[in-house]
């Protein structure tokens, strides 16, 4: 009699669990067919972004072309004794503005999220923001920095390095860690400017577990602010008083 | 009886393999689609920052173009073209005065309290986030090297040593349409948190909004000018 209702509960057991298993296959047939379709569509997002990567190329070795040219027709002019002298203040507030490559002794910093961060267990301060980003670069700058980038995005007089959720953006466009500070100026003075600051001591102490990399340069090269953004769209609203 | 029991177990068995196995299958999809689907997102993510760095690409080269027929022409335009890019260079650099609509956030100290830097720097990485594209502390222009940081008693500015007793007052100027609406709200709700963490009597801080408001140029004697660490590299 035992054995007898012992065997019914597990029919109705089993029963129950093969319709349980039915409905999954099915489940997963439907899965694998839009997970099909997704893989079609991640296979034209390559190939986009491949389009897009190579017509980046191909502008950028017009605009090398261009700049170049345009370089040698005001050395020319210059030469010519033609506004030698707006030519030349041309070139120093262009340097000044960060609109040219330039290159000088420095330091690299590279700053990098805790590893295997946990965000339940970790601090907050485990993860690199935007607010540890503008703390790191004011204190080059207060070290006597003359010229930064950040993730090869040259900075300017309007810094804009903000957080959008858990993205990172420098002048709008989205930095991915390892975040790669480099800084031309005095070596020493900004190696102890970074390797002095407490906030930063703390940040990088086991518990938080910031990881920061400083690598001196007896030469660094940063890219103008014009291979990121163009300039001229952050000053329209700049009038002469 | 024997035969009984040993069907008994099988079933059992074969029950657990079924449940695992729905197991693992769901949870092998819900893994894969997630993945993917951030796979995706990042690609598309990719392509809209090529196709507006590409726009801003091509606008800059059809632009330069333009300049360099001028300046192939060398006509009295050319001249015009390579003083009027100066001046745009200057003004982008902090070296010129700049005139706007904009807002003006005061932070005064009470009794004892000492402005920190934090709380300038922050006004003025909010600034810069909400698109200001001028901004002078204590009317000193925030050009590309302006440190803001405590040395002792003075906050230091360019080279300049501000008290940290007196008021600070940040100006920005910034996107007329958006400062009612937006921007002076929300510096508003920043000021409440910092006085909230800080306390009410240790600082008072305002925010306004000011119309035709100067922003002046970087004095000649500060640091922005120095370039002596620089080489042009290109």
């Amino acid at each position: 009699m035992k054995s007898t209702k012992l065997k019914r509960v597990l029919a109705v057991l089993t029963a129950l669990l093969i319709g349980i298993s039915i409905a999954s296959v099915v489940k997963h047939w439907t899965l694998l067919a839009m997970s099909d379709d997704n893989d079609v569509e991640v296979v034209r997002a390559r190939e986009e972004l491949s389009f897009e990567e190579a017509n980046y190329r191909s502008l950028q070795l017009e605009n090398d072309r261009l700049e170049a040219r345009k370089k040698l027709l005001l050395e020319g002019l210059s030469e010519q004794g033609v506004l030698s002298e707006v030519i030349a203040e041309h070139g120093v507030y262009a340097m000044i503005a960060g609109l040219t490559d330039v290159k000088g002794p420095g330091v690299i910093l590279t700053l990098n999220d805790k590893l295997e961060h946990n965000p339940l267990d970790d601090p907050i301060e485990s993860v690199i923001h935007d607010s540890t980003i503008n703390y790191v670069v004011n204190l080059l700058w207060a070290g006597g920095a003359r010229a930064i980038s950040f993730n090869d995005v040259r900075l300017t007089a309007v810094t804009e390095i903000n957080c959008v959720g858990p993205t990172i953006l420098a002048y709008g466009v989205r930095q991915m860690p390892p975040y790669v500070i480099s800084a031309i100026g005095p070596v020493d003075e900004l190696v102890g400017a970074i390797q002095s600051d407490s906030y930063l001591a703390r940040l990088t102490q086991p518990e938080i577990g910031i990881r920061l990399n400083i690598v001196k340069e007896a030469e660094i090269i940063l890219p103008s602010f014009l291979k990121s953004r163009d300039y001229q769209r952050y000053m329209d609203l700049l009038e002469s008083p | 009886m024997k035969k009984k029991t040993f069907y008994q177990y099988a079933t059992i068995l074969v029950v657990c393999i079924l449940v695992g196995t729905v197991i693992a299958l769901l949870m092998k999809n819900v893994n894969a689609s997630d993945s993917e689907s951030k796979s995706l997102q990042e690609l598309q993510n990719q392509i809209i920052e090529y196709q507006r760095k590409n726009e801003e690409l091509n606008n800059r080269n059809a632009r330069l173009y333009d300049y360099i027929t001028e300046l192939e022409r060398g006509e009295g335009e050319s001249y015009l073209l390579v003083m009027e890019e100066r001046e745009k260079f200057a003004t982008f650099a902090g070296l010129r005065a700049v005139k706007n609509d904009g807002v003006i956030i005061t932070i005064s100290p009470i009794g004892n309290y000492q402005v920190q830097d934090a709380l300038v720097r922050q006004f003025t990485n909010e600034l810069s986030a909400l698109g200001a594209q001028a901004i002078s502390i204590n009317n000193e222009r925030k050009v590309t090297t302006t440190e803001i940081r405590t040395s002792r008693e003075n906050i230091m500015i360019n080279g300049i040593a501000f008290s940290r007793s007196e008021p600070f007052e940040i100006k920005a100027i910034i996107n007329p349409t958006k400062i009612d609406s937006f921007v002076v709200p929300y510096l508003q709700s920043v000021s409440e948190s910092i006085k909230k963490q800080l306390g009410e009597e240790s600082v008072a801080i305002t925010v306004r909004r000011e119309k035709g408001m100067i922003i002046p140029a970087l004095s000649e004697d500060r640091i922005g000018y120095a370039m002596d660490l620089l080489i042009p590299a290109d």
